[in-house]
């Protein structure tokens, strides 16, 4: 109450409307006040340092209003289709990001959007983006991407089932024993052209040119040494391609054939994705130069066990990547946790150049945009064309948790996984992974 | 020294272990006085200043009771004990919050009909001056100032549903009304566009919620929003502006820090509490703080008192979202749900929920949306988000507002229903029977668990002094008086016997000939207690057993008597508990 202003009349006493008076005490009365006790610096900080002064933002916000003023400057155009949301993930083993991502829709002409992506994880991290797509006469997009991104957190582990040269399985190395860091930057940029083929199928071919820098060999991040000690240490050979940074040009056709009913609509189907990349050095033509080709794919049934989006998905994936003349960079190699299905993995755990892996998948809604999910997975990285491919060489992979149930709502993932040793070793848990966050932007 | 703080200990142990001891006898009979019960709470005490106005936040308030609430509470440790303001009949008394109509005075269906308007309906063959417009949002409308000089609020229905959102409005208000809450004055009006005249100082609001000067656009945009009938004209809800001074909503916990007449936590209200059970019926998943009023009523010069009203039904009979997942999970589910969340997380969806059960029925398509009497559980009931108030309604407040919606009529029912001026007449019929058939499950719900019987009379006749109750289950025609049973018990409290059991047999609702009502309990012979002895307390439990019901039957309604001096008996108190148990004498 402001100054002056006159006190409101002291309140009238509570009514006895029944006629008996207060009611007694009772021993259920005293024994809460155990509890009540107990937990009193917590209902002190949930009260009175969270919700009052939250609300009272909130509320207050609202009345001078602030949302409007932040949808004001935030709309553009006549359709007012922007919009901005906050972005963060947490993926235990790397630096936590957060940033923003801008989106409009109908920008310049109906259908075209934009959207741009800007994020941080502190000093030497950044991360942006930017994607326009525009719609074609006769069905389908064109799009035009840019994306930068600077980071000293990359983590390697070594390549394939086995170090080349090195009898020694780099998988009977502990995660300790093998995890390295190393910093780059990553810019990127192309054209990207998609049909649709019936609902929800389509063909689509994109190309690329990329620039990868790998910096400062001896720099160190998050406690683990650089790629550079372990190489020195004799834990690994030097991957290919960190050496020096690489200018690539990549062009990549894929296609997409989905019999499943889009969503809300219930029901099964089979999904057969194959895809070939092509990359070419700019800068090398010789038998140095970083050339590969890359293809595979993946192929799945899905059945709807309910009716209702109870989901189970039996997925097989294979891929390979050839050099084509020199070496391929380890960063171009084929990742089981990123290409593949074997989540309890952290990217850049298992690399190589050949990825063999079978997943079983259940989903089923938890909430209007949520979907849970568990999966199981078994498969590895390999060399050439599945070269030590051995089945004590695969490793299982369990993941549990909530992701977007629409790919076009914000991609939001919650999600503890869990990687096992290779089957031929003692089967103990190798890799834990925890990941929740908007995964990503664009 | 060691010993200190084990002697301390000690100490705090043997005071909690005496505070409890000290607690042991507080199950001993509570004896209600010889008094009339209180049938009217005082709180419209003239009072000044005027209380200031309260601003309500949609995304505050939202937040707050999703998220921050719920935690904050956990941690108060302080679940919900019995509603405050009941008075010795276990009703609520009347207040600036409710006024006891069903069952407390005669209201015939037209009553119903007529709900809290007192004013003819506005002429549309005469122009209505709009003085506000809202463009925007979800709900585009005019503020209207009617040939009879009032204002009214116009809201319009969705081009969706039909008519829905209007009838919704109109009926739910009556509804509200009848059983005993303050509503506004809703009406459907039909309308030409040229009826709309710009007001003089006319503003509208535009889309970032500033008032600009109101034009011809305005006008139209909303128009253009809210559909025609096959004639031309425009179809609205008409809200009568409430008399008074607005100060903005009532919270459904605290108290209003400056009105010295609210001193009952909000949240402890019974008939807050119980309107859980009127959002139920009509599926009023909106039922949130922004959609009440509170209203400064001036009595002599600056001093005034504090009218609390609901608000704005049109969320009712089955609104739809642009989203049908969400419109399937309205009434189940709260917006954002963590309890759903959390168990349909972890049983890996196992269980199939009630709303993916829903399918939008051929015959109406989405006019009424989901709403349906098959797929409503009154106890699993959801609004769209925590309401503090619903969130503690107990048993006995359940049981309160259930016996006040039994004392509804199909045809008070149809009489609300027909306000809503459905142009199809196979809509008005089926909403009368979805909300008789939703009533029923609330009533079967809800009057299991506690007795139905309630409204005691006390009546002389050749037997002697009866003691009648009404059945609202029979009332109702939830249970057949053909299979209801009545059985009756009495004690002497002050000598601590128990006595003779009373005779109990069915109550005409009229008199002979008329069909049964409830029960009446011929009161037992109790010895007077020597000249100068206060007179003698009694205590009477009545139960209802219905044959073949396969739920087990409530305890028994309890009723508090003196047996006076001069002989004649005098009711104290009227109980509905939820254990069978003797009272404790």
């Amino acid at each position: 109450m402001a100054a002056g202003e006159p006190e409101p009349p002291p309140k009238r006493e509570v009514p006895d409307y029944d006629g008996r008076g207060e009611d007694p005490t009772t021993a259920r009365d005293v024994l809460l006040w155990v509890p009540r006790v107990l937990v009193s610096p917590l209902y002190a900080v949930t009260e009175y340092g969270l919700r009052r002064p939250i609300v009272y933002l909130l509320t207050e916000g609202e009345r001078r209003q602030w949302p409007q003023k932040v949808v004001e400057f935030l709309r553009f155009g006549p359709g007012q289709n922007a919009i901005i949301y906050p972005t963060f993930v947490l993926d235990f083993g790397f630096r936590p990001n957060g940033g923003l991502v801008f989106k409009w829709k109908d920008i310049g002409a109906r259908k075209h959007s934009l959207a741009l992506r800007f994020a941080t994880g502190g000093r030497d991290w950044f991360l942006a983006g930017a994607s326009h797509a525009m719609p074609l006469r006769g069905g389908g997009t064109l799009g035009l991407d840019f994306g930068f991104v600077t980071r000293p957190d990359n983590t390697f582990y070594g390549l394939g089932p086995t170090v080349p040269g090195d009898p020694e399985p780099r998988y009977g190395l502990s995660i300790d024993g093998a995890r390295s860091r190393y910093a780059s930057t990553r810019v990127e940029g192309g054209l990207s052209l998609a049909r649709p083929l019936g609902v929800r199928s389509q063909v689509s071919a994109s190309s690329q040119i990329r620039w990868v820098n790998f910096l400062d060999a001896r720099k160190q991040c998050c406690g683990d040494p650089s790629i550079a000690t372990r190489v020195a240490e004799g834990t690994y050979p030097l991957p290919p391609g960190y050496a020096d940074d690489y200018l690539v040009f990549q062009q990549t056709f894929a296609l997409d054939l989905d019999t499943r009913p889009p969503r809300p609509q219930p029901g099964g189907g089979i999904t057969v994705s194959p895809r070939a990349t092509l990359g070419v050095d700019l800068r090398n033509t010789g038998d140095d130069s970083y050339s590969w080709l890359e293809y595979g794919g993946a192929v799945a049934a899905s059945v709807d066990l309910a009716g209702h989006y109870r989901i189970l998905t039996l997925q097989a994936t294979t891929l390979f990547i050839d050099p084509l003349g020199g070496q391929v960079p380890f960063t171009e190699l084929i990742d089981a946790a990123v290409d593949g299905p074997l989540s309890g993995f952290t990217p850049g755990h298992l690399i190589g150049r050949s990825l063999a892996a079978v997943s079983l998948e259940y989903r089923w809604p938890v909430w209007l945009f949520l979907d849970g999910t568990v999966n199981v997975a078994v498969g590895n990285v390999f060399g050439e064309h599945f070269d030590h491919f051995d089945a004590r060489n695969l490793r299982m992979s369990f993941g549990l948790g909530m992701r977007a149930a629409s790919s076009g709502d914000i991609p939001f993932t919650l999600m503890l996984a869990l990687g096992t040793d290779r089957l031929g070793d003692q089967f103990g848990i190798d890799s834990v992974r925890f990941v929740v966050g908007t995964t990503s932007g664009l | 020294m060691a010993s200190e703080p084990i002697s301390a200990r000690a100490r705090l142990l043997a005071l909690a272990l005496a505070a409890l001891a000290g607690t042991g006898c507080a199950h001993g009979l509570r004896r209600f006085p010889l008094a009339e019960p209180m049938t009217e709470d005082p709180d419209r005490q003239p009072f000044a200043p005027a209380p200031e106005s309260y601003f309500s936040g949609f995304y505050g308030d939202g937040a707050d009771q999703i998220l921050f609430r719920p935690i904050a509470r956990f941690f108060a440790v302080d679940p919900a004990g019995e509603a405050v303001n009941v008075n010795a009949l276990d009703e609520v008394p009347d207040s600036s919050w409710y006024e006891n109509r069903l069952g407390a005075r005669e209201l015939s269906p037209d009553d119903v009909g007529r709900g809290a308007c007192t004013e003819p309906p506005l002429d549309p063959g005469q122009p209505w001056s709009v003085v506000g417009a809202k463009p925007n949002g979800a709900n585009p409308g005019f503020i209207i100032e009617g040939n009879d000089g009032k204002r009214y609020l116009l809201k319009f229905d969705s081009l969706t549903q039909p008519q829905r959102a209007t009838a919704a409005d109109v009926i739910g208000s009556r509804l509200y009304w009848a059983a005993g809450f303050n509503a506004p004055c809703n009406r459907v009006v039909y309308f030409d566009a040229r009826t709309l005249v710009i007001g003089e100082g006319a503003t509208a609001e535009d889309a970032s919620g500033r008032e600009v000067p109101l034009t011809q656009r305005h006008i139209d945009t909303v128009l253009s929003l809210a559909g025609t009938e096959p004639d031309g004209r425009y179809r609205a809800a008409a809200s009568l502006y409430l008399p008074g001074k607005p100060l903005g909503p009532f919270r459904y916990e605290d108290t209003r820090r400056d009105d010295p007449n609210d001193v009952v936590e909000h949240d402890d209200r019974r008939e807050l509490r119980g309107a859980k059970l009127m959002a139920a019926w009509l599926n009023h998943f909106d039922a949130r703080e922004q959609n009440t009023l509170d209203i400064w009523i001036t009595t002599e010069g600056d001093r005034g008192y504090v009218r609390h009203y609901y608000l704005d039904f049109g969320d009712t009979l089955g609104s739809m979202w642009g989203i049908d997942w969400m419109s399937q999970r309205l009434g189940h589910s709260h917006y954002l749900d963590f309890n759903w969340i959390a168990r349909d997380f972890f049983t890996f969806g196992t269980q199939r929920r009630p709303w993916e059960l829903r399918r939008l029925p051929p015959e109406r398509g989405t006019v009424f949306g989901y709403f349906d009497a098959e797929h409503f559980d009154p106890a699993a009931w959801k609004p769209g988000y925590p309401n503090p108030a619903f969130l503690r309604m107990s048993e006995r407040d359940g049981a309160w507002m259930a016996r006040k919606l039994a004392r509804l009529t199909r045809d008070d029912i149809a009489a609300a229903v027909r306000e809503g001026r459905l142009s199809e007449p196979s809509w008005e019929a089926w909403l009368i029977d979805t909300l008789e058939q939703r009533r029923l499950r609330i009533l079967t719900r809800y009057l299991s668990r506690v007795s139905p019987l309630d409204r005691p009379a006390l009546a002389a006749d050749a037997e002697g002094t009866t003691l009648c109750l009404d059945d609202p289950l029979i009332l109702s025609g939830a249970r057949l008086h053909a299979l209801r049973t009545y059985h009756a018990r009495a004690w002497d409290a002050d000598r601590g016997v128990e006595l003779t059991p009373p005779r109990a047999r069915h109550r005409l609702a009229r008199g002979a000939g008329s069909p049964p009502a409830g029960v009446c309990v011929v009161l037992p012979e109790v010895p007077a207690g020597p000249a100068g002895e206060r007179p003698t307390y009694v205590i009477v439990d009545i139960t209802a057993v219905t044959h073949d019901d396969p739920e087990p039957s409530p305890p028994p309604t309890r009723a508090h008597l003196y047996r006076l001096r001069d002989g004649g008996w005098r009711l104290v108190g009227l109980q509905h508990p939820e254990g069978a148990d003797a009272p404790h004498l």
